[in-house]
């Protein structure tokens, strides 16, 4: 009789991997307890009731992302705050709401990336640039213009010296960015996950 | 029901039931939708914040061989409750006044 319970439970811890250890067996815990008391023993009177593992999971991962501490996003590796947006749109995904809203975080996400892909591939054209020159200027300096090598090779070394200097605080400029868009889809997600999610419009009510 | 519930009546639904009594997550669910038509998978998050802010506390007691997890309210989620109860007072009312089922002032 367990069985089917031990199986449904087993399916959502796998699916819940993206969370820390403590939270995932606080959550699994709850939902096995609720399932026993609930006396449930068939899959699809739980799948009516919770959803299938995947759809639970989703919600879960959802909630968790969204509620998460806003102060200690800052102090979140921008890499968390990346996981942290993507299990957001899954769940903004899951939610029922329109299509147009979608596109819409999509294009925004879309956006952001193209920022961060831009700013990239300036800095790495920027590095090969100098290095090119660099090279350029120390094969001048064997030459009779060696006047001319060196100065080209003191240009580029100030510019390489600079952008270096400057580089810290690109980092922090990114990291900056991507702990604000993870803000935003916080907010973002509150509110759509709140409005569509944790009611259901099931007519039918049993004890 | 058209009405969507906010997170703070929701809050204010489980501690109401949690000052009368301790209670274990399936009883707790059950409780909550008897007055809200909500889903199972609504009640985790409601208890992981409050716990999480300290409004209630969990022990564990043993029942047929595993552990049931209760429920506990604590002063600051009492606190809170009174609150909610007072928030939910004025606004009942000021919405009584404009929706309130005896039609005083419409005719």
């Amino acid at each position: 009789m367990t069985k089917v319970i031990d199986d449904y439970i087993f399916e959502l811890e796998q699916d819940l991997s993206g969370l820390p250890e403590k939270e995932r067996q606080d959550v699994l815990e709850f939902y096995r307890e609720f399932l026993l008391d609930g006396d449930f023993v068939r899959r699809s009177t739980i799948e009516q009731e919770l959803g299938t593992p995947k759809q639970l999971s989703i919600k879960i991962l959802a909630d968790y992302s969204t509620n998460s501490d806003s102060a200690s996003v800052k102090a979140t590796a921008p890499r968390s705050n990346l996981k942290a947006i993507w299990y957001i749109l899954l769940g903004i995904c899951a939610a029922p709401i329109g299509i147009p809203l979608i596109l819409l975080i999509f294009a925004f996400l879309a956006v952001c990336l193209a920022f961060l892909v831009t700013l990239a591939a300036i800095v790495f054209t920027f590095f090969l640039k100098q290095g090119f020159l660099l090279v350029k200027a120390i094969a001048l300096l064997f030459t009779g213009s060696w006047a001319a090598g060196s100065l080209y090779l003191g240009q580029a070394l100030i510019a390489i010296g600079i952008v270096l200097l400057l580089l810290p605080w690109l980092v922090k400029l990114v990291d900056f960015l991507i702990a604000k868009c993870t803000t935003a889809m916080r907010n973002l997600g509150k509110n759509v996950l709140k409005k569509n999610y944790f009611q259901t419009n099931k007519n039918h009510k049993e004890n | 029901m058209a009405i969507q519930i906010p997170t703070r009546l929701l809050d204010g639904a489980v501690l109401a039931f949690l000052k009368q009594d301790d209670l274990y997550g399936y009883a707790l669910t059950q409780n909550v939708q008897k007055v809200f038509d909500i889903s199972e998978s609504t009640i985790y998050p409601v208890l992981r914040r409050l716990k999480k802010n300290n409004y209630l506390t969990t022990y564990d007691e043993p029942y047929q061989g595993r552990n049931r997890r209760y429920y506990h309210i604590t002063d600051d989620g009492i606190e809170l409750l009174q609150t909610i109860q007072d928030e939910w007072q004025s606004f009942s009312t000021n919405v009584d006044q404009v929706l309130g089922g005896q039609n005083d002032q419409s005719n």
